[in-house]
């Protein structure tokens, strides 16, 4: 089911009404109402391919299951560990079957080795979200590993806050070795936690089904949600951050996202062949903002429907466009991917405590393996190794993040002409997204170099009316800690006022001029 | 963990300042009084067209179907001739897309003409695109909430507003006939069939049908196929380069494929006077004599 959809309206309406409106038993509200949820995020799900249902459950039976051993008192550090491996296994082991099966088999394995099978093994369907909710469940079991007092309910405490990009060298060495002692204190302690089994399940049935995040993220991890879970009432919505997400998301989406589709639908081979150099650099940027506004407009939506229902999700983007190197990049864009592959992987891989070419190799690594995360194909892989050879270069260089505020003229110009290359240089990589076949890629730079002249009225047009506000929310977001500072000092009279007229004006464009709905991009991965 | 509850002020503010926005921009098109037919992407383009033929409060008693290149052939020069014919030429599209359309909804028009260019064009992905689009509940609201209908959104006003900008101060591409002429082998088209079967079935619903070759800048597909075509099919086929001076060589194309809106005009009152010529428009076309519609049932 689509958010965009009037299917999806009226499923919120109904889940939302029985919510909160239904009069649950006082005492048991919190299980009828994750009881509730659940169910309806198993109708979400199914709703367009039914059978997909039977690997989410079997997925959550799983990490419930191991979780389950993990916090039963007595259970022995070394089988905990076995427990937690068998966990990982298993999650990845799914994804890496239904994901990667058909790459693994159509690269590397003669058709003749299993075309007598009786099914096509490169021809495997991919289930919708099936890459964030395994990477959920490892995040479960690992988070119930290290510290079992997540699932009961206790606020997590601390930072686990840092994108992949997010590690300088030195300055963060201390965080990171205070984080890994942790971790490591706790995980080998024993658990002293008593849960009931099947409110337990509940828990993590609703954790890993949670609609508004289930198919495309943000990746929430166990140790930021299951703290969460309560009964909710209709007072501890928080409306108008509800609202301003829904209605930024939407617009995102709707307006700029669907708008742009019809413009970068051109970017395909051979479609692009023949363009105007002019008109094919405008496509690429145009990718640019579609991607963010598409994946960006997913994630505050999803956002902004978990609050409804009393949850808050983690941030997933944060202006991206307006990084200064690929290491803020990363802190920037898909937050939640980016932390958890540092949380997951990055450093329990040694992270920058190895020295540095060990880093290096870490960095790669880990972004190799995030940009295979994105789809099965090489495209994506060659995607994610040339961040990681970026993020390793900038290490190298010693490039500091800079701070968001900007100080004398020249080095705000400094700062723009920065912004500007790293733009440059993520655009130029999203390529990879768009085209999957390398040579494709080749011909796009081949048509480029041509310097063909004139124009495309349509699509420039396109560009410049839909990418503007991508453009302008980025300025934004580069001006804000001015405005806020000002603000704080010396608020405008009208400061709510303009801040609804400029929502109201999104909402009334989502009315007016909302483009072809079609389905999200990260559905894909 | 519940959060704090929170005021709903902002909502109530942002809703109210969204309905006078809605309002300010119904009453600001109404005074206007524009009429968009063109916008920023092909489909939406394409559903501006669709939109007023399905939901026109006139309906149009005849209907030319194409391609772009017959999309340039806009209702409003019929309109100047004292016909009232809807252009379906949609972008990136074929005629036998429009044909179908027609046939399987209820409002059949008294005369079809269809853009001969494009008539053996296959399947595009554009065509599942409208298919999609028009059977969403959107496009039907349309018709009764103007403001979301596709001639209301702004990026398509403005795009209408600087199209016609441009096309009043600029001077368009001239391309020479030769140029143009197909250097394919005669063949019959893989699709000929399903063409002849289609207009087969139009007359045989009473529609009378004329085939048009609209002058484009591009190769056109061989002509001979076509003629093939209307001979089989017992249709009038109207060459309208062979009614232009010069035949057609002064024209202009926009991006070297598609008339300038002047040339455009020219070419549908040359188009509207052969078929006059040649008696070919039912009486209910014309304006002010449409106002029944033509139902299958």
């Amino acid at each position: 089911m689509l958010f965009n959809s009037w299917t999806f309206l009226v499923f919120l309406a109904v889940t939302f009404a029985a919510y909160h409106f239904l009069p649950w038993p006082e005492r048991q509200r919190v299980w009828w109402q994750i009881g509730l949820l659940t169910l309806a995020s198993y109708v979400f799900y199914a709703w367009h391919t039914p059978w997909l249902v039977i690997i989410l459950a079997a997925s959550t039976w799983i990490n419930a299951y191991v979780t389950l051993r993990l916090v039963r008192p007595g259970t022995p550090p070394e089988v905990r560990k076995k427990w937690v491996t068998f966990a990982i296994m298993a999650n990845l082991g799914v994804l890496i079957f239904f994901k990667y099966a058909s790459l693994v088999v159509g690269s590397f394995l003669p058709r003749s080795w299993w075309s007598h099978w009786g099914f096509d093994l490169t021809q495997i369907p991919l289930p919708v979200g099936i890459s964030f909710f395994t990477f959920q469940g490892i995040s479960l079991v690992v988070d119930v590993y290290r510290k079992p007092e997540v699932v009961l309910g206790q606020p997590e405490v601390g930072s686990w806050e840092l994108g992949v990009g997010g590690l300088q060298r030195g300055e963060r060495r201390s965080e990171v070795k205070n984080i890994q002692a942790e971790q490591s204190a706790i995980s080998s302690q024993q658990p002293a936690i008593e849960e009931c089994p099947s409110t337990l399940f509940f828990k993590v049935a609703f954790f890993k089904a949670f609609f508004p995040q289930l198919v495309a993220g943000p990746i929430v991890k166990a140790h930021e949600f299951m703290h969460q879970i309560g009964a909710k009432t209709l007072a501890s919505i928080d409306w108008d951050d509800a609202v301003k997400k829904l209605i930024l998301g939407f617009f995102l989406k709707m307006v700029v996202a669907d708008n742009l589709r019809e413009a970068t639908a051109w970017l395909h081979y051979p479609e692009f062949v023949g363009k105007p150099a002019m008109v094919l650099i405008l496509m690429l940027y145009a990718f640019s903002f579609q991607i963010f506004a598409d994946f960006a407009g997913y994630s505050l939506i999803a956002m902004g429907l978990a609050r409804l229902f009393g949850y808050e999700l983690p941030m997933n983007f944060n202006f991206p466009y307006i990084s200064q190197s690929i290491t803020e990049f990363w802190r920037r864009w898909h937050i939640s991917l980016s932390t958890w592959l540092r949380e997951y992987l990055y450093i329990p891989l040694g992270g920058n405590r190895q020295g540095a070419l060990r880093t290096y190799a870490n960095l790669i690594l880990v972004m190799l393996l995030g940009g295979l995360w994105h789809g099965a194909a090489w495209s994506f892989m060659i995607w994610g190794g040339a961040h990681g050879v970026c993020l390793a270069l900038e290490r190298l260089m010693g490039v500091k993040v800079e701070g968001e505020k900007v100080g004398k003229w020249g080095h705000g110009l400094l700062v723009a002409v920065r912004i500007f290359l790293i733009f440059n240089l993520v655009s130029f990589l999203w390529l990879l997204f768009q085209l999957s076949d390398i040579r494709h890629v080749g011909s796009y730079f081949k048509e480029v170099a041509a310097f063909r002249s004139g124009n495309s009225p349509q699509i420039m047009f396109a560009v410049f009316f839909f990418g503007l506000p991508v453009i302008i929310y980025h300025i934004w977001g580069m001006i804000r800690p001015y405005c806020w500072e000002g603000f704080s000092v010396n608020k405008p009279r009208h400061a709510g006022l303009i801040t609804s007229g400029v929502y109201a004006l999104l909402l009334f464009l989502i009315i007016v001029n909302s483009g072809s709905s079609g389905s999200f991009l990260y559905f894909q991965f | 963990m519940n959060q704090p509850a929170s005021k709903g002020g902002n909502v109530l503010t942002i809703l109210i300042i969204t309905m006078v926005l809605l309002i300010s921009y119904a009453v600001i098109l109404k005074l206007s009084g524009m009429n968009v037919r063109h916008s920023e992407s092909n489909l939406q383009s394409n559903l501006i067209r669709l939109h007023q033929y399905f939901f026109s409060s006139v309906p149009s008693q005849g209907v030319l179907v194409g391609s772009s290149i017959g999309g340039r052939l806009d209702s409003q020069y019929f309109r100047e001739q004292g016909l009232n014919i809807a252009s379906l030429g949609l972008d990136g599209s074929r005629p036998l897309y429009s044909l179908n359309l027609l046939l399987t909804g209820s409002k059949i028009p008294k005369i079809v003409i269809i853009e001969g260019n494009t008539i053996f064009w296959e399947y595009t992905g554009n065509d599942a695109a409208i298919t999609k689009e028009i059977n969403s509940p959107t496009f039907q609201m349309g018709s009764w909430f103007p403001l979301i209908s596709p001639d209301a959104r702004p990026s398509s006003v403005l795009f209408s507003i600087l199209k016609a900008r441009k096309e009043r101060h600029g001077d368009g591409m001239l391309v020479e006939y030769h140029d143009m002429l197909s250097d394919q082998k005669p063949s019959l088209p893989k699709n000929f069939s399903e063409s002849l079967e289609t207009i087969r079935h139009l007359k045989a619903m009473g529609v009378s049908v004329v085939l048009v070759t609209v002058p484009s800048g591009t190769k056109e597909s061989d002509p001979s196929a076509v003629e093939f075509l209307a001979r089989e099919a017992g249709v009038p086929l109207i060459k309208i380069r062979d009614h232009l001076p010069d035949r057609g060589n002064g024209l202009r194309y926009s991006d070297g494929m598609h008339l300038m809106g002047a040339d455009a005009r020219e070419v549908v009152k040359v188009l509207v006077q052969r078929m006059r010529t040649l008696d070919l428009i039912p009486k209910e076309v014309g304006i002010g004599r449409s106002n029944s519609t033509n139902s299958r049932n």
